[in-house]
């Protein structure tokens, strides 16, 4: 009787053995008795036994670069998974700066790097001569497939990214509610806290223990978020307060951005530049109280302390 | 019983590789291609569209049928019917080889023979190795929502009414009607109590299917055992099984509701419709059509709507509309106050913005919808106005639920009457069925000159006659209508198969008359699910496929039941599915749930045609 496969409530038959005894049987027969080497159904141990490929050296190059970028996909979701859990973890007296800053340097890395794989995993598959069209139309689609995953990935990374601001902010106007000297502090900052048009900046990765007014917001690498920035800018100038992320991605306001979902077009950053730069941030390990600019909620507190 | 929810969860294990599913998966990606056939691509197509078999990893879709090149170094699935032929043309692709790796699955089971042709095959070409996987699925059947399903096995009230047939022919429609009906017990992991009215091709299909089962739970390890175990409930369902002819009306008269008029008026198939355009196309090009896909899942409006006449369905259209435009002006209002409170320094706080922006993709989502049940309503309502459908429906409704008036309908089916000579021939049916008695050879004669002057084809009225008439002799005969009652007219082809279903076709009016308007498949299903004695279905057969064979049928088959599967031999259509709902639902505090399924779902028009064949053939 063949052997049964039943799991999650469904049910099939697999009739893998069945089929193999009776070729078996065939080939001995074809073979009168001739010792031939016994068939044997494909065993199940191991993923490419799964599937029933054959060792990694008979794969196409394509099919390795492919299931290469896939791995790598999935390996910075795991740490994208790990960041988002540390960026909602953080607190106000428990803030894992250093952790959080690395992780995001790490994965924003990790994103260029699978970027430009996927950019050459395509021009390879346009290049491949044994190409038929249904071949190619199954490469495109692997491409596409890696390419839209890439995007949600990248996808999340901004909102955690995003989540991370808000937090940081939060932390920050608590603290100017309850602190007189940060109010004092902030006021002789001032000058020092121009933000550049255009773009967000708040000191990020900053812990409260480590208090140095004079580094503020400045060392930061910024980023823009894509199409809030009309939205964000005209905030931050009423309120002259500062929101910096982790690094820039440049993206040209549309006019219509601020209707549009975010996270839509976002073009990566080189990364040469932001890790050239990321260290530094960490290395100044601001205070986030300095960074406060002018402001009426700024003020606010100022009096109510 | 969420079967189309089974199904799904069964096919996604199959693209898996038949691993259980992997959501988190730590290891490689794979990609592969999926080949199907006909069958197999409409049993997929209402499952999962094209970007959620791309979610699991498939790349292509292809046709076993079409021309296929090779494609290097991925592994293919095969998801077709078990048929010889493609058998064949899986060996065909193995030689070659098409595919880096096979695995094979089969909807239903595939037969010994082909198996070993199939391994002969492979060994011819020294191919075997590439076969890496041959399953057995029990997946023969189209799952279209939750509790409804057809086995897409189409013209069956034709195959089984015919004169002409051979009983080798009836026998492999039954044949194929139990291996689907099996499937989808096997996919919902049940073990019925099987209900019919005796005789006809309802019980034959019934005590086929007990066979079937019964042959199957000897094994030990059988596919309902771990079902059982994994604390599926402890009541068992019912499995009701009615032919046609139990009731002929509901199957020609006009619907009137939003789903079955989609169907007949615009062609719903595998939850899609087709519709003209309302943008105007080029001069000279064929009108632009748009597709629409009609599912629960992603459309509110329909699942609130697909039952609600059709006045009422353009009243919510309209609704639906303002109520969108609202919300786009609620959007508007809280962007502009941000806009000013900004720029004059007062607002700290971008929460209202935030909101209105998130709000905005569900409006366009919204929109969407509205605009695609604008399109559709707009085309039904200009078929409807164009051949009356209105006066078609009212007439026949009240001739199904209180009286019958010949002059009302003469009227109807006059030449000057709006209406297809089709509608005209499907009213004169109905009426021909909620008459009590045959009316008048007279009568008679004057609706087929009316019918003939409107340009229809009087064969499937003249069939639908010689049934009632065959009707008419049994009941004189007694009136519990059980005696034999094709026998006496002598017409040996109707005694074949259908001694008792002839006999039922008007006593399902009757119960329309006497209860409202209520089909007579939901009447019958309520007094059997609720098990109270009625000596309407004292007659019915009862098959218990777990007792042994001679053995009495234990108390829990009598019922009450919570959960009944009622199969429609010869076509159903949604208006039977509807009513069915109606009746589970009818009593909140103890809800029944209701799968229907049928051999095919069939328009109204499409069922005439299939009487209109039959009609041809008794004239000879």
């Amino acid at each position: 009787m063949p052997a049964l496969v039943s799991s999650s409530g469904t049910s099939c038959r697999d009739r893998t053995s069945e089929f193999y005894a009776i070729a078996e049987r065939l080939r001995k027969q074809q073979n009168k008795g001739d010792s031939v080497p016994p068939l044997a159904p494909p065993s199940e141990d191991g993923f490419s036994k799964r599937t029933g490929r054959l060792d990694d050296a008979s794969r196409s190059e394509f099919s390795k670069k492919a299931s290469r970028i896939g791995l790598g996909i999935h390996a910075t979701s795991t740490k994208l998974n790990k960041l988002t859990q540390l960026a909602k973890r953080s607190s106000m007296f428990n803030d894992p700066a250093q952790e959080i800053g690395e992780l995001t340097m790490v994965i924003k890395q990790d994103i260029t790097a699978l970027n430009g794989s996927i950019s050459d995993l395509q021009a390879f598959a346009k290049g491949d001569y044994r190409s038929n069209k249904q071949n190619s139309e199954h490469s495109a689609t692997v491409v596409d497939n890696l390419k839209s995953r890439l995007m949600n990935t990248t996808k999340e990374f901004t909102d955690v990214l995003t989540l991370r601001t808000e937090n940081l902010k939060a932390h920050n106007d608590r603290r100017g509610l309850f602190s007189k000297e940060s109010s004092a502090a902030k006021g002789a900052q001032q000058p020092l806290f121009g933000p550049p048009k255009g773009s967000l900046q708040l000191g990020s990765a900053s812990t409260a223990a480590s208090a140095s007014p004079q580094e503020g917001g400045q060392s930061q690498m910024q980023v823009m978020m894509p199409q809030q920035t009309n939205v964000m800018e005209s905030r931050q100038q009423v309120r002259g307060e500062g929101i910096a992320r982790p690094f820039q991605i440049p993206v040209a306001p549309t006019p219509s951005a601020k209707l549009k979902p975010r996270g839509e077009g976002c073009a990566l950053p080189s990364t040469s530049k932001l890790a050239s730069r990321y260290p530094a941030a960490l290395a100044s390990a601001t205070h986030p109280l300095c960074v406060r600019g002018l402001s009426a909620r700024g003020s606010r507190g100022c009096t109510k302390g | 019983m969420d079967l189309r929810q089974k199904q799904i969860d069964a096919v996604v294990k199959m693209l898996n590789l038949n691993s259980p599913a992997v959501t988190t998966s730590t290891e490689e990606e794979d990609f592969k291609v999926l080949v199907l056939d006909p069958f197999t691509r409409d049993i997929i197509a209402p499952l999962l569209k094209v970007n959620e078999l791309r979610k699991y990893g498939i790349t292509l879709h292809l046709m076993l049928g079409a021309d296929r090149q090779p494609i290097s170094d991925v592994p293919a699935i095969y998801f077709v019917a078990q048929t010889e032929q493609n058998v064949k043309r899986i060996a065909l692709d193995v030689s070659v080889p098409l595919y880096d790796t096979f695995h094979l699955n089969f909807s239903s089971p595939l037969p010994r023979p082909s198996l070993e042709e199939l391994a002969s095959e492979c060994v011819k070409t020294d191919s075997i190795s590439r076969v890496n996987k041959v399953y057995d699925q029990y997946l023969g059947f189209v799952s279209l929502e939750k509790g409804l399903f057809s086995l897409a096995q189409p013209r069956s009230y034709v195959k089984l009414n015919d004169p002409a047939a051979k009983d080798t022919d009836v026998e492999q429609a039954v044949a194929g009607m139990v291996e689907g009906i099996f499937s989808v017990l096997v996919s919902l992991g049940v073990v019925p109590i099987i209900r019919c009215p005796k005789g006809g091709a309802a019980e034959m299909v019934a005590s086929e299917l007990e066979k079937r089962l019964r042959d199957h739970l000897v094994t030990r390890n059988n596919l309902f055992t771990e079902a059982s175990q994994a604390g599926g409930s402890f009541q068992r369902p019912l499995l009701c099984l009615f032919d046609r002819n139990f009731e002929l009306a509901v199957a020609v008269q006009h619907g009137w509701t939003y789903q079955p008029l989609v169907h007949e008026m615009i062609g719903l198939n595998l939850n899609r419709v087709t519709v003209k355009s309302s943008e105007p196309s080029a001069p000279g090009a064929p009108p632009a059509t748009k597709a629409y896909d009609l599912e629960h899942q992603a459309d509110w409006f329909w699942s609130e709507n697909c039952t609600a006449q059709f006045p009422k369905v353009a009243e919510s259209v309209e609704a639906a509309l303002s109520k969108y435009k609202e919300g786009l002006d609620e959007v508007n209002r809280k962007t502009q106050m941000e806009e000013e409170e900004a720029a004059s320094g007062l607002s700290a706080n971008t929460q209202n913005l935030m909101s209105a922006v998130n709000s905005l993709p569900e409006l366009t989502e919204r929109k969407r919808v509205i605009d695609k049940h604008t399109n559709i309503a707009t085309q039904l309502l200009g078929e409807i106005k164009a051949r009356g459908i209105d006066a078609f429906y009212h007439l026949e409704e009240e001739m199904l639920t209180s009286r019958v008036d010949k002059a009302e309908m003469m009227e109807l089916l006059s030449g000057s009457a709006k209406g297809t000579s089709e509608d005209k021939l499907r009213l004169a049916i109905v009426y021909l069925l909620a008459c009590e008695t045959v009316p008048p050879q007279a009568d008679l004669d004057s609706i087929e000159a009316a019918l003939k002057d409107a340009g229809a084809d009087t064969a499937a009225f003249s069939y639908v006659k010689r049934m009632r008439s065959l009707d008419l002799t049994s009941q004189q005969g007694g009136a519990s209508a059980l005696g034999p009652a094709a026998g006496v007219t002598g017409l040996d082809w109707a005694d074949k198969l259908y001694n008792q279903g002839v006999s039922a076709v008007t006593k399902g009016v009757k119960n329309l008359l006497s209860d409202g308007h209520m089909p007579a498949v939901a009447r019958v299903l309520e007094v059997l699910m609720e098990s109270k004695p009625s000596p309407e279905v004292d007659g019915y057969a009862l098959f218990d496929p777990k007792v042994a064979k001679g053995g009495a049928a234990g108390d829990k088959a009598k019922g009450p039941f919570k959960e009944a599967i009622v199969f429609m031999i010869g076509g159903g259509n949604y208006l039977e599915y509807h009513s069915l709902l109606e009746m589970a639902g009818r009593n909140p505090q103890a809800p029944k749930s209701v799968v229907y399924g049928t051999t095919d779902l069939v328009t109204g028009k499409d069922f005439t045609s299939q009487l209109e064949e039959l009609g041809k053939k008794m004239m000879g």
